[in-house]
């Protein structure tokens, strides 16, 4: 009989146990917050990013990548920023000329890349946006993607336990803003660093460059470098490459953000960066491949009162190349391909 | 005590019992041998009347006088189930992606043919067969944690959005003209995550077809269902439809999606069974 009341008692405090193991759970101690180490190798240009406005955490990372894939700060809870900017396209949306957002509306667009937005000055096909704090309100406004608000979003989120342990974590206190979500979103962005091709292998001298390569990276140099210049690949200025206006999207790059004739059909230069992944090509994606690019470039350019002048050097249009340049140039294009970057589980969904 | 005693006495004689009865029986009726099996499910993607599909190549008409062909043809199959000659029904991994949802994917075909192999089948006579295209809301609805291996997987066949959205269900890409193909097109459709919650569409469909032949799946015998999907249905099935700018390039579950769907709920059937 003793026995039997020592083993009734074993039994019940097992069963307490198990209960306050569970009530554990619900009190979790929070993740302790620490800077966040942007690396970049030293020829990267500097940072722009502010991180005396915006400091970039570990929780607040972490935070930003959850509302990155977060359905909810799109109108119908379907479209988050990771909907167009899937990762193993270098944040692009593969096969898709325009992007599509709620109920299917298609944008004007063609989804550029998020990587090393820490150093650039402008975002945007039109460089409308300045400060990436800023950033996200675009899409997460704009009726063609995801149609909601900044206060729809907060209200969709705000009794989320998952989010009010997040925002704890991130800021000390529970309280969802605005500015919250924009900051944290910014911080996962800047923690978007691409860095590790085998461009940059070549760089630090730990990998050689074929021979193709080598063409081409010194092709590249005469006849792109001009604009796509420095280690991202680019000078950031609006330039007219004497693309048709497409009249189904009415788009007629930066003269959108001036009004200025003179900024008719001139688009930011692209960083070129994993543009092996980045495919389809240009602001409305109208190229599906880098071959067609070079090919636009060598014989479709269009002269027009603003092509850029240089497109149009000693009275010829476009760039002078031929077929065998071209895959040169392409084999060092993808050198820029930054296998770890689209496959890093820290940036994953 | 004593009572104790008998108790577990007569305990040890009935799981003795039980055993030895579970071990004649085993052995008088070899035949009855309930051992599992397995199933294998033949796809064969073709147009009726024009035959299997060759990406890029297999150019068809549609009854709206569309050329049309495909350079992408996948779809997900989920919820596997089937159905015994007194209509009991055995479900495959139900509801369980990582384990019951497979994608079809033109590209995989092997002499025009993709396989898909079901173990652990109950031996037993089976008469139809029902099959989900695309993935259920109750399978959804289990969380991206719930199906991490089969959400790698669409990922990886480009049959996934990001998870808010979920998954492509079918995804028809080539190109389409009045004369030859030459417009690009891209119909992907699927459900726009939980569609209650957020007033979608739903595309999962379930359909049943009879098998002409039954599949007797012993540990001996591995049935192979072979199923014809004629894609014919896309554009000419029950509701005709025509391409053009406003439908080409869509994603999702709207209305052109909802017809497409409808079509291909339609284009599946059993050609034949083979039992070897």
């Amino acid at each position: 009989m003793i026995n039997f009341f020592v083993k009734t008692i074993l039994v019940l405090l097992v069963f307490l146990l198990s209960c306050i193991s569970c009530s554990d759970e619900v009190i979790q101690p929070l993740e302790k917050d620490e800077a966040y180490n942007l690396q970049f190798p030293s020829y990267f240009p500097e940072m722009t990013f502010d991180k005396s406005v915006n400091p970039v955490t570990k929780n607040g990372v972490e935070l930003g990548r959850k509302l990155f894939y977060e359905g909810r700060l799109s109108r119908n809870n379907t479209i988050s920023c990771g909907f167009c900017h899937i990762q193993e396209n270098a944040f692009t949306h593969h096969g898709h000329t325009v992007s599509h957002g709620v109920d299917d509306r298609i944008g004007i667009r063609n989804a550029p890349p998020i990587q090393n937005m820490a150093f650039l000055k402008r975002y945007m096909w039109d460089g409308v946006i300045h400060n990436l704090n800023e950033q996200p309100i675009s899409p997460i406004t704009d009726v063609n993607e995801m149609d909601s608000s900044i206060p729809e979003a907060i209200s969709k989120i705000k009794d989320d336990q998952k989010y009010k342990k997040l925002f704890r974590e991130a800021y000390g206190d529970e309280t969802i803003t605005g500015e919250r979500i924009l900051k944290a979103l910014s911080q996962f962005m800047a923690s978007l660093i691409s860095a590790d091709s085998k461009y940059d292998r070549f760089k630090q001298g730990k990998e050689q460059l074929t021979s193709t390569e080598s063409q081409g990276i010194a092709l590249f140099g005469q006849k792109c470098a001009s604009c796509h210049s420095g280690e991202l690949f680019t000078d950031e200025s609006f330039r007219n490459t004497g693309m048709y206006y497409n009249t189904e999207f009415k788009d007629a790059g930066r003269y959108r953000v001036s009004l200025n004739q003179v900024d008719w059909m001139k688009f930011r230069v692209p960083s070129l960066r994993n543009v092996e992944y980045t495919a389809p090509y240009m602001h409305d994606g109208r190229f599906y491949t880098l071959e067609a690019v070079l090919n636009f470039y060598s014989d479709q350019v269009e002269d027009n009162a603003n092509l850029d002048p240089q497109l149009k050097q000693n009275g010829h249009v476009g760039i002078a190349m031929n077929s065998q340049e071209k895959q040169s140039i392409i084999a060092f294009l993808k050198t820029l391909s930054d296998k770890s970057f689209i496959s890093n589980p820290k940036f994953a969904e | 005590m004593k009572i104790y005693k008998f108790l577990s006495l007569f305990f040890i004689a009935f799981t003795l019992f039980s055993f030895v009865a579970c071990e004649s029986s085993r052995d008088d009726e070899n035949p009855q041998d309930t051992t599992p099996g397995k199933l294998q499910i033949k796809f064969e993607n073709g147009f009726n009347n024009v035959g299997d599909i060759v990406l890029n190549q297999t150019t068809q008409t549609s009854s709206n006088g569309q050329k049309h062909n495909f350079s992408a043809l996948k779809y997900v199959i989920s919820n596997i189930s089937l159905i015994d000659e007194n209509g009991n029904e055995f479900k495959y991994n139900e509801n369980n992606p990582d384990k019951g949802a497979f994608i079809v994917d033109q590209a995989d075909a092997v002499a025009g043919i993709i396989y898909l192999n079901l173990d652990g089948v109950p031996k037993n006579n089976y008469k139809k067969i029902k099959f989900g295209l695309g993935v259920s809301q109750k399978a959804y609805l289990l969380g991206q944690d719930g199906q991490a291996e089969f959400w790698t997987k669409a990922k990886q066949k480009g049959m996934s959005w990001s998870w808010a959205a979920g998954y492509v269900f079918v995804k028809l890409e080539g190109k389409y003209g009045n004369d030859a193909p030459s417009k690009e097109f891209m119909n992907h459709t699927g459900n726009m995550g939980n569609v209650t919650a957020n007033q979608q569409a739903d595309l999962y469909r379930e359909i049943t077809l009879n098998l002409p032949t039954t599949a007797r799946v012993t540990s001996q015998i591995r049935p192979s269902v072979h199923i014809l999907a004629d894609l014919n249905q896309f554009l000419s099935g029950d509701k005709a439809l025509t391409l053009a700018t406003g439908n080409d390039m869509l994603m999702g579950s709207n209305q052109h999606l909802v017809d497409v769907t409808n079509n291909l709920t339609k284009m599946f059937k059993v050609d034949h069974v083979h039992n070897d």
